[in-house]
């Protein structure tokens, strides 16, 4: 299975991309090791597309269903969200030794998983599926370059040898909070067309079901989150960051935890 | 009363309830055995907190797009709290080839404003395929229905997975819940005809027990089994289940004996006789009754679209490399 070979090597990279981005954080390397790094993910997330696309015309359908499909895609779409993120705002750029840990941690566990090929369950022909995955992934991706940074500034704390003009971390700060207000819009618009698919595949838009439950406390975290830092202007740095890894953390368990233990029929369960 | 409206607006009273609205969604979770006040009563402070921040926070009023989505949320708390007050929610089996009948509906949830219009919706059950690609794996589910039309038309439509029949504004979804049926017809000793259906359960999952018991018009039982041949998913293979797979015999045990009965054939029974005419397939449908569904989606999407005005306007303008700008210079660990 070619895929499979692609996701080995894929973690060497990743292993080894981690490496030497924690060594560029620990102050080894020289300076321009992010540039490096971004580079080898390009070339990563690159090898990935080629594993979906040849898995995509072997089973003929997109990576939906099985823990190894969507682990897979989900380090494509973060390494990818992550990327445009990089070039967009560059202050994302110094989070990445967080954000390679994070896909070496999913690229690992695909290895781990089953590569059965499971045919499309009939719910999933909707184009709300679609939109509910795509909005979804982006949210995710938006996530993890917003909690790479405030994992950094965070360590920084303790080193503060680390980037050691002041702007550096306002400009990051800036980055992290702007980062997860697009996490947001992106999280409010999966469970808009979460709840429109469920509609059309078991007619019902809103069921309390694990992975609804979760989703919607993840949207409250963030919600809150978000209103902590406009409410209290003193709230000490420190807690605005722990708050963004938690609501990381939060949305991680939603995604790759609830699905896999619950046998409600977000599992695709026929 | 400006001061109170003050107090209310508070944003600390803002993080309080939503806090208090995530452990009412911990608690609840769509569990009936709480109460739904965990989840409402939240909301509830909420919508009041919005309503005061709106009358009193002249900044609050000069942003619209935060203003938009916000307002939008408020919508979506009272249209969600109608659709509880009007909607239902219920299953109904019907067998291939006879009509949908209202009090054949069983209800799972109805709320106390909803005025039934089940007894205006008309059609006929047709045929049922559903493929089944890998053994036990369902693939699509295709239900033929006839509707009637203007006086003396019929229509003919087709239903399953994502495309339900909407008829008096009730969605009826085709389930994984189907199976056979067999029609028997009961002839008391006056020569009088009386033909019903009775379900067996849902197949395949449970193909080992295709057994079922009649009562039959003068009070007394039958067990009914329905003899169905090894199907194909035993072999982990691609298959259909359409009327062609319909099995033909039922067994028939009463009093201590048994018969096994083919299409058309009959056995005596105290007080008359049972014929068994055939073997048919049936499908389960779920119903459900949510007239605000579109109004619900095009409220969310449009606070989705304000607070994305609002942080397009607030951020979209600054440059994100302008504000960056100070790190690309700056020295680093190295």
């Amino acid at each position: 299975m070619p895929e499979m070979t692609i996701m080995q090597v894929t973690v060497t990279l990743l292993a080894a991309g981690t490496l030497y981005s924690l060594l560029g954080v620990w102050g080894v390397l020289h300076h321009e090791y992010e540039r490096h790094a971004l580079l080898l993910l390009g070339f990563v997330t690159a090898l990935l597309a080629v594993a979906i696309a040849l898995r995509w015309i072997r089973i003929g359908h997109g990576p939906f269903v099985t823990m190894f499909e969507i682990l897979l895609s989900n380090v494509f779409s973060i390494g990818l969200v992550y990327l445009v993120a990089a070039l967009w705002v560059p202050a994302v750029r110094h989070g990445i030794a967080t954000v390679y840990c994070i896909l070496l941690v999913l690229a690992a566990w695909a290895l781990a998983a089953p590569t059965t090929e499971t045919p499309l369950p009939p719910t999933y022909h909707n184009a709300w599926l679609w939109a509910h995955v795509t909005v979804g992934k982006l949210f995710l991706g938006v996530c993890v370059a917003a909690v790479g940074l405030a994992t950094i500034l965070l360590l920084r704390l303790r080193h503060s040898n680390w980037w050691c003009r002041e702007d550096n971390v306002v400009a990051a700060d800036r980055a992290v909070w702007r980062l997860m207000m697009l996490a947001f819009v992106f999280h409010s618009l999966m469970l808009i067309a979460g709840a429109a698919w469920a509609q059309d595949a078991w007619g019902r838009y809103w069921a309390w079901d694990p992975l609804e439950t979760w989703s919607l406390l993840t949207w409250c975290a963030l919600a809150i989150t978000l209103h902590l830092r406009v409410t209290f202007s003193r709230l000490p740095q420190a807690a605005g960051w722990s708050l963004v890894i938690g609501v990381f953390g939060l949305a991680f368990l939603t995604f790759f935890g609830v699905p896999f233990v619950s046998v409600a029929p977000h599992k695709g369960a026929m | 009363m400006i001061r109170f409206l003050r107090s209310l607006a508070s944003l600390k009273l803002t993080l309080a309830g939503m806090v208090g609205f995530a452990v009412g969604v911990i608690v609840y979770r769509g569990d009936i055995s709480h109460t739904q006040w965990w989840v409402a009563a939240p909301l509830l402070l909420l919508a009041f907190n919005l309503l005061a921040a709106i009358v009193t926070n002249p900044r609050f009023r000069y942003q619209p797009g935060l203003l938009l989505f916000h307002i939008c949320l408020l919508l979506i708390a009272g249209l969600a709290a109608v659709d509880k007050l009007i909607a239902f929610e219920g299953t109904v089996e019907i067998v291939a080839g006879t009509a949908f009948a209202a009090d054949q509906v069983r209800h799972l949830r109805r709320g106390p404003w909803h005025r039934t219009q089940l007894h205006q919706v008309e059609f006929t059950q047709g045929d049922l395929r559903v493929e089944y690609v890998d053994g036990l794996r369902r693939g699509r589910t295709s239900s033929t229905l006839w509707l009637p039309r203007t006086p003396g038309a019929i229509e003919r439509i087709q239903v399953g997975d994502k495309r339900p029949l909407i008829a008096a504004g009730y969605r009826f979804y085709t389930t994984s819940n189907k199976g056979y049926a067999a029609l028997l017809t009961w002839r008391d000793r006056n020569g009088v005809a009386l033909t019903g259906s009775i379900n067996f359960p849902s197949y395949p999952l449970n193909d080992w027990k295709q057994n079922n018991q009649w009562i039959m018009p003068n009070g007394a039982s039958l067990d009914i089994s329905l003899l169905v041949a090894p199907q194909a998913y035993a072999r982990r293979t691609a298959w259909t289940l359409d009327d062609e797979t319909t099995p033909g015999r039922i067994r028939v045990r009463h009093a201590g004996a048994e018969r096994v009965l083919a299409p058309g054939e009959r056995i005596a029974i105290a007080g008359g006789s049972i014929q068994f005419e055939e073997a048919r397939m049936w499908m389960g449908y779920r119903i459900v009754y949510v007239p605000l569904l579109p109004w619900l989606l095009v409220t969310a999407l449009t606070g989705v679209l304000g607070l994305t005005w609002h942080l397009w306007g607030k951020f979209g303008r600054a440059a994100p490399r302008a504000a960056t700008a100070g790190m690309e210079a700056s020295p680093t660990n190295a």
